[in-house]
């Protein structure tokens, strides 16, 4: 009979049927096959601005002194590219895909017909994106960290790559309350365009609030910069801190709205009538 | 009691906000039966499914599967087909059993390519299902259903697409599978399909139970106790029958499909009395014949007279 763990067998075979739908449809592909370029181009880039920069000088010296690339900072670039627009815009097309698209065709009907609380199910989804996003900053690291550190002038010592690394590891979890807010919106939309909208909307709304904020701030109404922090879009960029110092406020904003969205979009998928 | 039960459902109310789409339902499937679901299009049969599987919140009412009526464990040991199956197009269709295989505990693996076996789809498992025509999406559906050898089969309409051949498979699937002991709740409104398949029938009408009951007995008990019978009439004027009909004693008209015929009951006269009575008033017949009990009289005469209250 079913185990007794709550979280057992099945949920882990769920976990990989779910990753298995992303890896294999285009949209999936795509996305990892960015992300192993990313890194590649802005590589190139980097090499291109560097040997062009070489021939020129000013001041009678090379404007590449000027213009000092180091194996860390090349990194921090990469970090950046990956971490705007593009693959964040991915991640939230599959998100929509594994929850609001497969409400729309009626596939999940089928999967909410068996023998297993919806939450697992939700949660099963959430694992394998949140996979699937591990696998893509994987892919992204393992090409760009050799390409800076093999390639690029700079320190050797571990020390000096200590804050991009960490850099990197806080985009998991930024990507992990990226998919959270995309289920939660995934439960009120049913069209992954619908879903793209919403989180856009959503993030311009915070950008907005933001602002609010910051002239509330100017004019010395109250202290908003902690709220400022634990707003969803400062929160879901904390990886940036890497480069302008950590943000506790949003690595607190993040893990609230992780789970905030996590729990909310549990429960509306739970009660929901599925066709 | 409620363990010979395949399925149990007690009071089952849904609405839709003012439409309401099942009302105050009452099912009792017995284990071991192959059970007919019928009702015309609207009258709640796929609500009624869709809330016995727990994909629609029911406003009222209790649902129980082999006594159990936690909302999931109840579905342990339920295969079903909702409407028209749908699948992920971009895989093979084994790669979409495999995946639904994923969700079942795993005492009930290994059953796919029995199933793929079953509904004659072992040699297209491998392609691609955007490329299956409707017919094999909805063999593939039965397959999925199929997986984890249920107890209890639910299949919503499970011919639709299908071709004749097609029909005539899922027909002989369904019986072999009930001689396995397996309980198959199938809905439909093709009547003759049900006909040849169940043995025990529940009739909804605009959500509500009209009727339910072993398939002979309800056809006996609509034919009446006085053993009346129904005669089908033909002839060049219609209207002509209709009308002595309606003057003969014990003798009345019923609700007809075919527009080339008239379908009588006749509660004492035998059908060659009804012929010598319409003659005699100058009515010609070229057609008359003692038609057999069908589900489709059954239904038709429930809905007539629901129509005119
Ligand atoms: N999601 C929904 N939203 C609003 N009304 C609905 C919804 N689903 C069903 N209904 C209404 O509930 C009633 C019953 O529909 P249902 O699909 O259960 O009928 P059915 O017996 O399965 O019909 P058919 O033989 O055509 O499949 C209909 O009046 C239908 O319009
Ligand atoms: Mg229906």
């Amino acid at each position: 009979m079913a185990t007794s763990n709550p979280i057992g067998g099945v949920f882990w075979r769920m976990v990989a049927a779910e990753l298995r739908k992303l890896l294999s449809r285009p949209s999936g592909v795509v996305m990892l096959v960015i992300s192993a370029l990313l890194p590649i181009l802005v590589f190139a880039l980097a090499k291109a601005v560097e040997g062009g920069g070489a021939s020129v000088s000013a001041n009678g010296q090379p404007v590449t002194s000027l213009f000092s690339l180091e194996g860390p900072k090349l990194l921090g670039y990469m970090l950046t590219a990956r971490n705007f627009f593009v693959l964040p815009l991915f991640l939230v097309m599959v998100s929509a895909q594994l929850v609001a698209e497969e409400r729309a065709n009626f596939t999940l009907r089928a999967l909410l017909a068996l023998p297993n609380a919806r939450w697992k199910v939700l949660l099963a989804k959430y694992a394998a994106l949140l996979t699937l996003a591990a696998i893509s900053i994987a892919g992204s690291l393992g090409i760009g960290g050799p390409l800076c550190f093999v390639f690029v002038e700079g320190p050797r010592e571990l020390a000096a790559w200590q804050g991009v690394a960490f850099g990197w590891v806080a985009s998991l979890a930024s990507d992990a309350g990226l998919i959270a807010l995309t289920l939660l919106i995934s439960t009120f939309s049913s069209s992954v365009a619908g879903v793209l909208v919403g989180v856009i909307l959503g993030l311009m709304a915070d950008l907005a609030i933001r602002g609010l904020l910051q002239i509330a701030e100017m004019l010395k109404l109250f202290p908003t910069s902690q709220v400022a922090g634990l707003m969803p879009g400062r929160a879901l960029a904390a990886w940036e801190g890497y480069a302008d110092g950590w943000d506790p406020w949003a690595f607190l904003g993040l893990g609230l709205l992780t789970l905030g969205c996590l729990a909310l979009a549990t429960f509306r998928f739970q009660r929901e009538d599925v066709l | 009691m409620a363990t010979d039960l395949a399925i149990s459902v007690t009071g089952l109310t849904r609405r839709f906000g003012a439409r309401v789409a099942v009302q105050s339902l009452d099912l009792s499937v017995p284990a071991g039966t192959v059970y007919g679901f019928l009702g015309p299009n609207g009258s709640g049969k796929t609500t009624a499914i869709r809330c016995m599987l727990g994909l629609l919140r029911a406003d009222a009412g209790k649902v129980s599967i082999f006594g159990e009526s936690d909302p999931v464990r109840r579905l342990d040991g339920v295969g079903a087909i909702i409407e028209t199956p749908r699948f992920y197009a971009w895989l093979s269709g084994r790669a979409n059993l495999e995946i639904c295989e994923a969700y079942l505990p795993e005492h009930r693996h290994g059953q796919i390519d029995e199933a793929l076996e079953r509904v004659g789809l072992a040699s297209r498992a491998h392609d691609k299902v955007s490329g299956y025509s409707l017919g094999m999406q909805q063999r593939l559906g039965i397959a999925r259903a199929l997986l984890g050898r249920p107890r209890l089969l639910v299949l919503d309409e499970p011919t639709n697409g299908l071709d004749p051949q097609g029909m005539r498979d899922v027909r002989e699937l369904i019986r072999r599978l009930a001689q396995e002991g397996m309980t198959v709740f199938i809905s439909s409104h093709l009547l003759s399909e049900i006909q040849a398949v169940a043995d025990t029938v529940g009739i909804v009408l605009k959500g509500r139970r009209v009727a339910e009951g072993r398939v002979s007995e309800l056809l006996r008990a609509s034919a009446g106790d006085s053993g009346a019978v129904e005669i089908e009439l033909g002839g060049p004027d219609l209207d002509a029958i209709r009308r002595e009909v309606a003057k003969l004693d014990g003798v009345s008209l019923l609700p007809e499909s075919d527009p080339s015929r008239v379908l009588v009951r006749s509660e004492r006269l035998p059908a060659s009395e009804l012929n010598r009575a319409l003659v005699s008033q100058g009515v010609a017949l070229d057609a008359l014949s003692v038609r057999a009990a069908s589900l489709e009289s059954l239904f038709l005469s429930l809905t007539e007279s629901e129509e005119v209250q």
